[in-house]
């Protein structure tokens, strides 16, 4: 079960961000919203995690979590930008995704 | 829809989050649809504006937030930025309620309600020009917890006021406090 995670988590890692193609990862910004989500999702998924919340609910709070984090990014720049959110929502999945097959 | 969803969970559930307090902060997303309120015999035609808003809460007293938010049109013609007050409301706009109701009302329906007000500084583009008004806001919220005690579903309906005009908005987000 847990090579199948790792199988998993290697797909998602490669194949996602070239998934969208040149249109969004290859800028820069979107690099750091990607990496930044992750990081947020991943984090905010160990601490529920360490305060003896379930799976279930630390995956719907690390969701929360960095879904709040990535809309107020948008709102502190100056025009809304859709694959800035795309990019956090994926980098969110990839965050999870590392947490889930850690079992943290 | 909101609406719908409200009136349809209106009946026989009681204040969940409200009774199970020991939360500090909640922060909620929220995607908004904001209609013109139209009084008399107005016929001139506005079109509906969608907007994302946050909102950083800070519970200081055990039915009591205060609020931070901030919202921005997706056309970027304005963005607000303010300061209020939420108050939940155990069970359904039960306004009024004491304390030792809330410890009477401890069945574990996972809805809350609560209402809500907040003003603050609105950025207006009009044609190019960055324009400053003050704006209040206030409405009732609908918070569904998602079979978890941490993340919800949330709904309202308020009345947004800027510049002599009002609106009517209505939104659904994810919430979550802890």
């Amino acid at each position: 079960m847990q090579s199948f995670r790792y199988v998993i988590l290697l797909c998602v890692l490669v194949y996602s961000p070239l998934g969208f193609g040149e249109s969004l990862f290859d800028q820069k910004d979107k690099q750091n919203h990607l990496l930044v989500s992750a990081c947020i999702s991943a984090g905010s998924y160990a601490y529920f995690r360490s305060e003896k919340y379930s799976r279930f609910s630390s995956i719907m709070g690390s969701i929360a979590i960095t879904t709040f984090v990535g809309s107020l990014k948008e709102l502190v720049d100056p025009s809304l930008d859709s694959q800035d959110l795309q990019a956090d929502t994926i980098g969110m999945g990839t965050g999870l995704l590392l947490g889930i097959t850690f079992d943290w | 829809m909101n609406l719908l969803i409200m009136l349809v969970l209106l009946v026989g559930v009681s204040s969940y989050a409200a009774t199970k307090k020991k939360t500090i902060v909640s922060v909620n997303s929220i995607y908004n649809s904001i209609q013109d309120i139209k009084l008399g015999n107005s016929t001139t035609s506005s079109q509906e504006q969608f907007s994302l808003s946050v909102e950083l809460g800070f519970r200081f007293f055990r039915t009591h937030q205060l609020i931070i938010a901030s919202t921005q049109t997706t056309d970027n013609l304005r963005s607000d930025i303010g300061l209020g007050l939420r108050f939940d409301l155990p069970g359904f706009f039960y306004i009024g309620s004491t304390a030792k109701d809330l410890q009477l009302q401890k069945k574990s329906y996972p809805v809350n309600t609560s209402g809500y007000f907040h003003t603050g500084i609105s950025d207006v583009n009009e044609s190019g020009v960055i324009v400053k008004a003050g704006y209040t806001q206030w409405g009732f919220t609908m918070d569904i917890f998602l079979f978890n005690k941490i993340t919800y579903l949330t709904t309202n309906a308020s009345v947004y006021s800027v510049q002599g005009n009002s609106y009517f908005v209505s939104g659904v987000g994810l919430g979550a406090e802890f």
